[in-house]
């Protein structure tokens, strides 16, 4: 591994944590626990787009663990990574395809986030109560999704960082 | 640098078709929600995830749930649930409002506390198997 990139990939787990402690000050979108935009995600999207999914799950690893270990706490850590898993499966599927731009691949990025939570929740609880929740998670998750893939396609087009 | 591609309008159009098939699934989820939802018949308390207490849904009550973080007001009335007063930061669970439908929760994460529906022959736990 070059230095640089190795620099780079340092910078970004250390950006999207700081994103991460950022959002956990907002005040929540919503009264439904666990909707936000997930600013840590442009990181890794742009990183998905610059580098590959290697290096995109290996900072979001990082973040996910730093993040748990400094403030969100274990639960989170789990809930965080079982999204973060079908995410950027999806997401990287996506991407190969050639087919969409940053933004439809947040968009499906966003979506698989929450079901991925959602299903880890069903699982945890032995309960399919919390797929109430499934419309306004699909809904949050496209906007989200769009959110960040807009800010990323910026990043991607202007930010000369390889 | 730039990548510039031929079929940029294709992907645009293609993250559209996407975009736009997510809101609609969305949506189709929001109306098979509305369409199976069923009133509930008793209101569960849940406490650090272990149930607490539980009461019938139609029977009026205002309730003092005390917990390790400190307290919520439960009242129900009318068939409904809800939280109507705290000592939690953020009173995100005062905000949640009213709930009456299997499957609704009202959580309070400072207090790890979660008040739901259950019972009633509700569609949506067939569906879910919840």
């Amino acid at each position: 591994m070059k230095t640089k990139k190795m620099t780079t990939l340092g910078l970004s787990a250390a950006l999207a944590l700081i994103l991460s402690y950022v959002e956990s000050l907002l005040p929540p979108l919503m009264a439904v626990p666990g909707v936000k935009v997930g600013l840590p995600n442009i990181v890794i999207l742009f990183l998905l787009f610059r580098y590959g999914w290697k290096e995109a799950a290996a900072v979001s690893g990082v973040r996910l663990a730093l993040a748990a270990a400094l403030f969100t706490g274990p639960s989170a850590f789990f809930y965080g990574l079982a999204g973060a898993t079908l995410s950027l499966f999806g997401s990287a599927l996506l991407k190969q395809t050639e087919r969409f731009s940053p933004l439809g691949v947040s968009v499906a990025g966003g979506v698989l986030h929450n079901l991925g939570q959602l299903a880890l929740a069903a699982l945890v609880l032995e309960s399919g109560f919390v797929f109430a929740y499934l419309p306004v998670l699909l809904l949050f998750g496209t906007l989200a999704g769009a959110v960040v893939g807009i800010l990323t396609a910026i990043l991607v087009r202007r930010a000369d960082v390889r | 640098m730039i990548r510039t591609t031929m079929n940029e309008k294709t992907r645009r159009r293609n993250d559209l078709i996407l975009l736009l098939g997510c809101l609609l699934a969305a949506l189709v989820c929001c109306g098979l929600w509305f369409l199976l939802r069923r009133e509930g018949a008793f209101v569960i308390v849940e406490q650090n995830g272990r149930e607490t207490a539980r009461y019938a849904l139609h029977e009026d009550r205002t309730v003092r749930i005390e917990g390790a973080g400190g307290y919520n007001t439960l009242v129900i009335q009318g068939g409904e649930a809800w939280l109507s007063e705290a000592d939690c930061p953020n009173l995100l669970c005062v905000q949640t409002g009213r709930i009456r439908y299997g499957g609704q929760s009202i959580v309070c994460l400072p207090h790890r506390l979660a008040v739901r529906i259950g019972g009633g022959a509700s569609a949506l736990d067939a569906v879910t198997g919840g």
